[in-house]
């Protein structure tokens, strides 16, 4: 793709992929009208920044990654980013993480049922952050590469994130499954 | 076990996602996005910024034509010096020339001493000896051609008795060679003055033998 482009061109650009750039930053902020200022940010920023793009990935790809980059730092400045350090050690510790059913969930299908309610719960109380990452890899497919470039990031480091959210995502499942038992 | 999770997790985020509103690209946002990239027409120069410089120009050019000529000496006080002596001098040609010869020798004077490392002192004595001059010509303002070469004669012997050995030969030339000159004018003074004399006491010779012609 030419670095040069008319603003003619750049608008029909904008027109086609505004939709996937609004969903994208809508994931990472809640609050919609600045999920659009993000986007509508990411775009005007991309036409200045032409220039250094190489053409290494999709435009959209590459749309995203600045949008990204807006939203992480809108988040930065509203809500400082922060981790329960006690939370991750108790991930770390545990290796080997059930669900806390030993029942195959093809021969329980009402525990299967009730375990993909629980995870749907248990997403949306992840960080933004990781939401979109699971996103990305498990319901859109995109490649480790792509996602990897979007968020900046080396595959190695992705793919251990990844392994570390599903963790921490059955360690919550299995909380409130326990808390459930109990009641 | 893995696999059975992935699926889990891929269903969940399918229900998940088609549970989601996906956000409406609003009316105006290809407008906003569209204004924020448009070329903004160049602005135009601003007229109170260029009054603002055309003043500030005016006011400096003023201050630089009409500043006093005290500031003017400071920076150069042979110039002052020349032009007031221009002024107060009988004769304006020969005393003009003499100035500009002894400004140039010491404008000469004050560039050697300060390739030879004697910048401050040298040019301190200079501009103090010019400045005595000023307040000399300034206090004589009906000077006549006598005080006025007593005048230079003393500058001269100021201004050789500082001047470097390497440039004491060069000096002394200068002087005499200006000496030359102011002999021939006193030689011409007199030649005329004898001319003038002899024609008068010739006239006078013939007025006298008509008078003794009549009286016969």
């Amino acid at each position: 793709m030419s670095t040069e482009i008319s603003i003619e061109n750049f608008a029909r650009l904008v027109q086609q992929h505004a939709p996937q750039v609004l969903d994208f930053t809508a994931r990472l902020l809640s609050d919609r009208r600045e999920a659009e200022e993000v986007a509508q940010d990411a775009f005007v920023k991309a036409f200045r920044q032409l220039s250094s793009f190489r053409g290494d990935s999709s435009f959209l790809t590459w749309v995203q990654r600045i949008a990204y980059h807006e939203a992480i730092d809108h988040l930065r400045q509203r809500v400082p980013y922060t981790v329960d350090i006690s939370e991750v050690a108790a991930i770390s510790d545990d290796e080997e993480l059930s669900t806390g059913r030993d029942c195959d969930a093809t021969l329980c299908p009402t525990v299967r049922e009730e375990r993909i309610l629980l995870m749907e719960e248990t997403i949306d109380e992840l960080p933004p952050d990781d939401q979109l990452l699971l996103h990305l890899y498990y319901y859109e497919d995109q490649p480790l590469r792509d996602i990897a470039y979007i968020m900046d990031a080396e595959p190695n480091a992705l793919s251990q994130r990844l392994h570390r959210i599903r963790k921490r995502l059955l360690r919550m499942i299995k909380q409130k499954e326990d808390e459930r038992t109990e009641r | 076990m893995s696999e059975l999770k992935d699926k889990d997790l891929r269903e969940a985020l399918r229900r998940r996602e088609a549970r989601r509103t996906k956000p409406e690209v609003p009316a105006d946002f290809m407008a906003n996005v569209m204004q924020e990239i448009a070329p903004k027409p160049a602005r135009k120069p601003r007229y109170a910024y260029i009054a603002a410089l055309a003043a500030a120009a005016c006011i400096v050019f003023a201050v630089l034509i009409v500043w006093p000529t005290e500031d003017k000496q400071k920076s150069d006080g042979s110039i002052l010096l020349v032009r007031q002596e221009r002024t107060m001098s009988p004769k304006p040609s020969d005393c003009e020339s003499e100035a500009v010869g002894l400004k140039a020798s010491t404008k000469e004077t004050i560039n050697n001493v300060d390739s030879e490392s004697r910048v401050l002192p040298a040019k301190v004595a200079v501009h103090q000896a010019k400045r005595t001059d000023r307040e000399l010509v300034e206090q004589r303002t009906t000077a006549s051609a006598s005080d006025s070469l007593d005048y230079y004669i003393n500058k001269i012997e100021r201004e050789l008795a500082q001047v470097d050995d390497s440039l004491y030969i060069e000096r002394i030339h200068r002087v005499m060679h200006a000496d030359e000159r102011l002999q021939r004018i006193v030689n011409n003074y007199i030649l005329n003055e004898l001319h003038r004399d002899g024609k008068s006491s010739e006239a006078s010779n013939i007025n006298n033998v008509k008078t003794n012609e009549d009286e016969e």
